[in-house]
């Protein structure tokens, strides 16, 4: 019996294959096209799409408003996404109320010496009147700018500190222009400062987690294969000396290890399409590709006993996209609560993400295999563990 | 040789309950080989819990069922080689052909199938017309027919069927009857559980389950007297 099943599960799980290919093109495209778009926007400067906030001031010839611009232009959290015009009051309201520009700063009278001498007249931000995601990113980046204000001012006066402190009251007032200009050319090279070399980039969290998607989405494709059959079939399997660990067994195996093929061929077909990753396939690695595919089977095996097939198809989806947020993969998970921050960090998607990150960087796995191993053998045992209740219900 | 003289099977100690419902309470019976029985009694009552026990679907701890010397919840190779069941819901897979089903349950090599398709009790199905169909294809009553094959194939001497015609129209079930007619004149035994008064036409023994208890009744009851008697109303005679 026991090779009986095997063939009848492989038969099952090949038969998932055209659609699984199918799958993997649509979501392949949509989701690379997302990624793509994003880490374009992120490394090369260039947004989806760019927005215009208009510049209302009185001093439009001064040329500390050029560099006030220039400034606003240069900060890295804005330049890839706005661009800002001088214009008077009215052009700019209408504008705004037509919906061309996306905010108007309105600077007040003598802003520029106010931001010299530490008055810091407000200025007054005049947002869209729509609620919307654009609102809440200018907002941010609203707080942001005025906090790197703050920064070049402390330095203008701390520079101005030294001055006095050295006795050279005469050489000060010479010495503020050139103070302002430095500070406000160093201040646009601050990203200088964040370098580090023990983080990954961005690029390859991302791109693992873009991956992860379409590892866990194309996987539905083999619900089919996974799902539970009709009670007459369980019933005459079971007084056929089969077991249901046997049974699931099986299953389990073929399917994990049909996964794996197709994951490994994947990713050396990724990694030699000129994908621009440097993907290195030792032990390490070859046995984290297949510890991923035991926890995507195991996952979906566990789904398929819990719910209908249609049921577990959704919670697959929703699970996923859940697990790789709570993990940290979509947004920081910093910006999480404490407790959500904890839950992430122990999600089955948590040590999976960070494996695929070093991965797709071109290292060995990070040792976060046991992790992937318990989980999967935890699914494992929780879909056995269904599946031997429900058989108990059978009649 | 030993089958020959073996003209029973002995139940004992089946007691099964699920969670708080007891619903067989330590059954002691035997069952006479060559008999076309069937297991009436009300929704609840245990009928298909006792035919899966029976069966082997289901394990019950403390019961043995002896067949001459041989006690086939032990024996599990003997309980398939003389029993097959073929459960209420179809036990095959949709998306496999009718011979892929069948392969899947046939216990012989696979070059063999043909050689068990020539079977009296299996030909008279009539299934070879639509063998290499997928069984998602068939109809209501082929699928039954199918269904039936995959238990006939392996030429059992004992059949257990749980609702034979459940599901079915009048003259699928009628179909489904004769067939089973047919198995039983063959001088095997038949074993089910029915719900419907036309399937007894085919009965030579009536036993029922009332109260977690079976009883066997003297004579094949029909129409007022039967359902009195599942209700409890009167005695089993």
């Amino acid at each position: 019996m026991f090779l009986k099943l095997l063939k009848l599960e492989s038969l099952k799980a090949l038969r998932c294959l055209p659609v699984f290919f199918a799958a993997l093109v649509i979501f392949g495209l949509l989701i690379g096209t997302i990624y793509g778009s994003l880490s374009r926007s992120l490394y090369e400067g260039e947004a989806i799409a760019r927005a215009t906030v208009g510049v209302v001031t009185d001093e439009s010839d001064s040329r500390y408003i050029d560099m006030l611009i220039d400034y606003l232009s240069g900060m890295e959290s804005a330049a890839f996404a706005l661009d800002f015009e001088v214009m008077d009051k009215d052009e700019a309201m209408n504008a705004l109320n037509s919906g061309r520009l996306v905010a108007v700063l309105l600077l007040p009278e003598d802003t520029i010496n106010g931001i010299l001498n530490g008055e810091n007249y407000p200025v007054e931000v005049v947002f869209s009147k729509e609620q919307n995601l654009s609102n809440v990113f200018l907002y941010e980046l609203t707080h942001a700018g005025m906090k790197l204000l703050s920064s070049a001012q402390a330095s203008t006066y701390a520079a101005a500190e030294l001055y006095v402190r050295a006795d050279k009251y005469d050489e000060l007032w010479d010495a503020y222009n050139d103070i302002d200009m430095l500070n406000f050319s160093y201040v646009l090279s601050r990203e200088r400062i964040f370098f580090t070399e023990d983080t990954l980039p961005a690029i390859y969290t991302y791109a693992a987690t873009a991956m992860i998607l379409l590892i866990s989405f194309s996987h539905i494709c083999f619900a089919p294969a996974l799902k539970r059959e009709d009670n007459g079939f369980y019933a005459l399997l079971f007084s056929d000396r089969t077991t249901p660990l046997l049974y699931l067994t099986v299953k389990y195996i073929v399917n994990t290890l049909l996964y794996f093929i197709l994951l490994l061929f994947g990713m050396l077909i990724f990694s030699k399409a000129g994908s621009g990753f440097d993907i290195y396939f030792d032990a390490k690695n070859i046995l984290m590709l297949l510890l991923c595919s035991c926890l995507i089977t195991s996952l979906g095996l566990f789904l398929e006993q819990l719910f209908s097939e249609a049921g577990a198809i959704m919670a697959q989806i929703i699970l996923s996209i859940a697990m790789l947020f709570l993990s940290g993969a979509i947004l920081p998970s910093a910006f999480l609560p404490a407790l959500l921050q904890k839950a992430g960090n122990i999600m089955p998607f948590a040590p999976l993400h960070q494996n695929l990150a070093f991965f797709l960087n071109g290292n060995s796995a990070d040792p976060k295999l046991l992790p992937m191993f318990l989980w999967s053998a935890g699914l494992f045992a929780a879909a056995w563990l269904v599946f031997k209740f429900r058989k108990e219900v059978l009649s | 040789m030993e089958q020959q003289i073996i003209n029973s099977i002995e139940v004992t100690g089946v007691d099964y309950s699920y969670r708080r419902n007891h619903v067989l309470k330590d059954l002691n019976f035997s069952l006479p080989l060559g008999e076309s029985i069937a297991i009436l009694g009300a929704n609840g009552c245990g009928k298909s819990t006792l035919l899966s026990i029976l069966s082997g679907v289901r394990y019950c701890k403390g019961a043995s069922i002896m067949y001459g010397s041989h006690d086939l919840t032990k024996d599990k190779k003997l309980r398939s080689k003389l029993i097959a069941f073929v459960p209420q819901t179809d036990p095959l897979l949709p998306e496999l052909s009718v011979r892929d089903n069948l392969l899947l349950w046939f216990k012989g090599p696979a070059k063999d199938l043909d050689a068990s398709l020539e079977l009296p009790s299996v030909k008279m199905l009539n299934i070879s017309d639509f063998i290499k169909k997928p069984v998602k294809a068939l109809s209501g009553g082929m699928r039954k027919r199918v269904s039936l094959a995959t238990a006939l194939i392996n030429d059992p001497q004992i059949l257990i069927m749980d609702e034979p015609a459940a599901a079915l129209d009048l003259c699928y079930k009628a179909e489904i009857r004769e067939y089973l007619a047919a198995f039983h004149e063959s001088g095997r035994t038949l074993l089910l559980t029915t719900h419907d008064e036309e399937d007894l036409s085919i009965i030579t023994l009536l036993c029922l389950i009332r109260d977690g208890k079976l009883h066997k009744s003297s004579r094949v009851l029909r129409g007022d007297e039967l359902i009195s008697v599942i209700k409890g109303e009167s005695d089993v005679p």
